[in-house]
């Protein structure tokens, strides 16, 4: 069996030959820091032998590798790829990185961190449909930049050159809720929600119209050849969902419903949605309007365990994480890792429906030992059928 | 004599009523209504520290608890937030033409690497209506701005707010400035955050820990008293 077919498969309900494995083609993969004494990453290649991996490219906002050396992957025995898209974030001073919708990273630490919130200030219709950070869709010089030329011919070959199954983000043109904590800030959005709904229903409808299009373009260009399409909504925290239900109906569900299905014009490939936090309240939601895969499946926050998710909706939802990078992967031991992610398997493998890979980026202070450790588990324990499931 | 008892018996029940819907309002985030009560309460003559006390602690204390239960979520907390701020706001210069001599000064923050605010906010916008000298450093305050701004103001309190376990470490870097700096012995240490306990708390050196502003103002207190 393929990597491809192994993932359709599980995505699809369905037992493959073993438990599909995912490192950094859709969702995260590792922190690379580099104010840190020995880059996380590149600790990680020599203690897999790898001495000369390609310099790491990283991500602005959580500074994740998008370019995993492919011994790393093949060691790992990743099912996935990622098809990278076109970088659009320009330094514009110094430590200050700007890209679409004005959003402004600084490195914070290990991570971007909004700089500073460009539409937190703008309280009218009038200010909110007027505002010059608004992409144009209609730009073929702004849409080649973020989704550059050779983009669809990178996507062909990896479809045609490879087994593996290819996966794309659509960065903040297939995310709303993130994006409005990075214009507004968290508490601003929420706040013109319920204080201010006029201007709230003004941004959410615009960025649907703009990026209506943008979606389409990209999508129209390479969803023959991609097997799985990013979108991020995070929207818990560690204890519950943002906001009441009630509200997420209301508010936020049909603008996100339209994420979805607006994907599904253009590409046959499944929708993963990524989002951290106690969701398990609107998952299904999330099934009824067309997501196939969850990420990143938080375990430590509250109902996003393996159990309760497996046993309330593993019917309708499949998932893509799940390996705890909060406690378990920096500070346990390979042995506890080991056998945390044979547990994992024997609730989560029967049926399919799950991709492994960690509950999001790895972070800094997880030692190699211990990354080897999950992958090498999931290698040797994740055939089916599953050794002695366990019953929920 | 009775008459006057009597009648100032009834204004006291109705200004305990009239605080009471004050919470209220502040617990259902309604900042119109506060704004307005604020005016008319403050008009009334009472003091914006009754108001806080009496008023805004006990509405925040409501919506913590609902939070905590699951009734209440993040836009609640906002709202509940923004009413607070509108109450500071309007009794910040009540505050100065009484003149009253602060309770004591506060210099508060988010540690370095941390850019959570909200808690943090609520705290220093609670010590201040209650009668604190409050400096608000911000988010992502490296250890030296907080020995700075304690030598600066005089602080008598150094509070710390962290909302991730790996910031909440950084706690222990501002005690040590403080001690390098000097000036441990003369400031009492007061932190809080999400991911933080009474435990932690003595396992760094602080002084005392407060899980919510209400928390927070009587450990001030109790600090100050000692």
């Amino acid at each position: 069996m393929t990597s491809r077919e192994r993932v359709l498969k599980t995505i699809n309900h369905e037992e493959p030959d073993r438990i599909p494995i995912d490192f950094g083609a859709c969702c995260w993969s590792i922190v690379d820091a580099p104010n840190m004494p020995e880059h996380n990453y590149l600790r990680l290649c020599k203690y897999l032998g790898i001495k000369d991996p390609e310099p790491p490219m990283r991500g602005a906002l959580m500074s994740e590798v998008d370019n995993i050396d492919e011994r790393v992957l093949k060691r790992f025995g990743v099912d996935c790829r990622y098809l990278m898209p076109g970088g659009h974030l320009k330094k514009v001073e110094p430590g200050i990185r700007q890209g679409d919708f004005g959003l402004r990273f600084r490195q914070l630490g290990h991570y971007g961190d909004p700089d500073k919130y460009l539409w937190r200030d703008l309280n009218t219709v009038e200010e909110i449909e007027n505002c010059p950070l608004w992409p144009d869709p209609d730009d073929p010089v702004y849409i080649q930049s973020i989704y550059p030329e050779g983009l669809r011919e990178r996507a062909k070959y990896l479809h045609e050159n490879t087994d593996y199954a290819i996966g794309m983000e659509l960065y903040f043109f297939g995310n709303l809720a993130d994006l409005m904590t990075m214009c507004f800030g968290l508490d601003k959005w929420l706040l013109n929600m319920k204080l201010n709904p006029k201007v709230y229903y003004a941004f959410v409808n615009k960025y649907l119209n703009v990026t209506d299009k943008i979606v389409a373009s990209i999508l129209t260009a390479v969803g023959d050849y991609i097997d799985l399409v990013v979108i991020y909504n995070d929207f818990g925290t560690q204890m519950s969902l943002n906001m009441s239900h009630g509200d997420y109906c209301k508010f936020f569900r049909p603008y996100e419903a339209r994420l979805v299905q607006r994907i599904k014009l253009y590409t046959k490939a499944k929708v993963i949605e990524h989002s951290c936090g106690s969701v398990w309240s609107i998952i299904k939601d999330r099934a009824e309007m067309g997501v196939d895969v969850l990420n990143p499946l938080q375990p430590l926050a509250v109902n996003m365990n393996a159990e309760y998710l497996k046993k309330n909706f593993g019917d309708i939802m499949c998932f893509h994480g799940g390996i705890d990078i909060q406690r378990l992967l920096p500070f346990g031991t390979p042995k506890e890792i080991r056998e945390e992610v044979k547990r994992l398997i024997r609730i989560f493998g029967p049926g399919g429906e799950w991709i492994a890979a960690p509950s999001h980026n790895i972070e800094p202070e997880t030692p190699p030992e211990n990354i080897v450790a999950m992958f090498d588990a999931l290698q040797e324990f994740g055939s089916y059928p599953i050794k002695d499931p366990i019953k929920l | 004599m009775k008459r006057q008892t009597a009648r100032s018996g009834k204004n006291k029940e109705e200004e305990m009523q009239e605080l009471e819907k004050f919470a209220k309002f502040i617990e259902t985030g309604d900042v119109e209504r506060v704004r307005s009560l604020t005016e008319e309460l403050l008009a009334k003559g009472i003091t914006p520290s009754r108001i806080v006390e009496e008023g805004v602690v006990p509405g925040m204390d409501v919506v913590g608890q609902k939070y905590e239960s699951g009734e209440y979520f993040l836009p609640e907390l906002f709202m509940a937030g923004e009413a607070a701020k509108v109450v500071t706001a309007i009794i910040k210069p009540y505050l100065k033409k009484e003149g009253a001599k602060a309770l004591g000064t506060v210099v508060i923050g988010t540690v370095f690497g941390d850019v959570h605010n909200v808690g943090k906010d609520l705290v220093a916008s609670t010590l201040e209506g209650v009668g604190f000298k409050v400096t608000n450093l911000g988010v992502n305050v490296p250890a030296e701005t907080f020995v700075e701004a304690a030598k600066k103001e005089n602080a008598d309190i150094v509070a710390m707010s962290a909302l991730i376990t790996t910031t909440m470490l950084v706690m222990k870097d501002v005690i040590k400035a403080l001690n390098s700096g000097g000036i441990r012995s003369k400031v009492k240490v007061m932190v809080g955050g999400a991911p933080l306990d009474e435990k932690f708390a003595k396992e760094i050196g602080a002084d005392a820990y407060g899980k919510d502003p209400r928390e927070a103002v009587l450990k001030a207190r109790e600090l100050l008293s000692k």
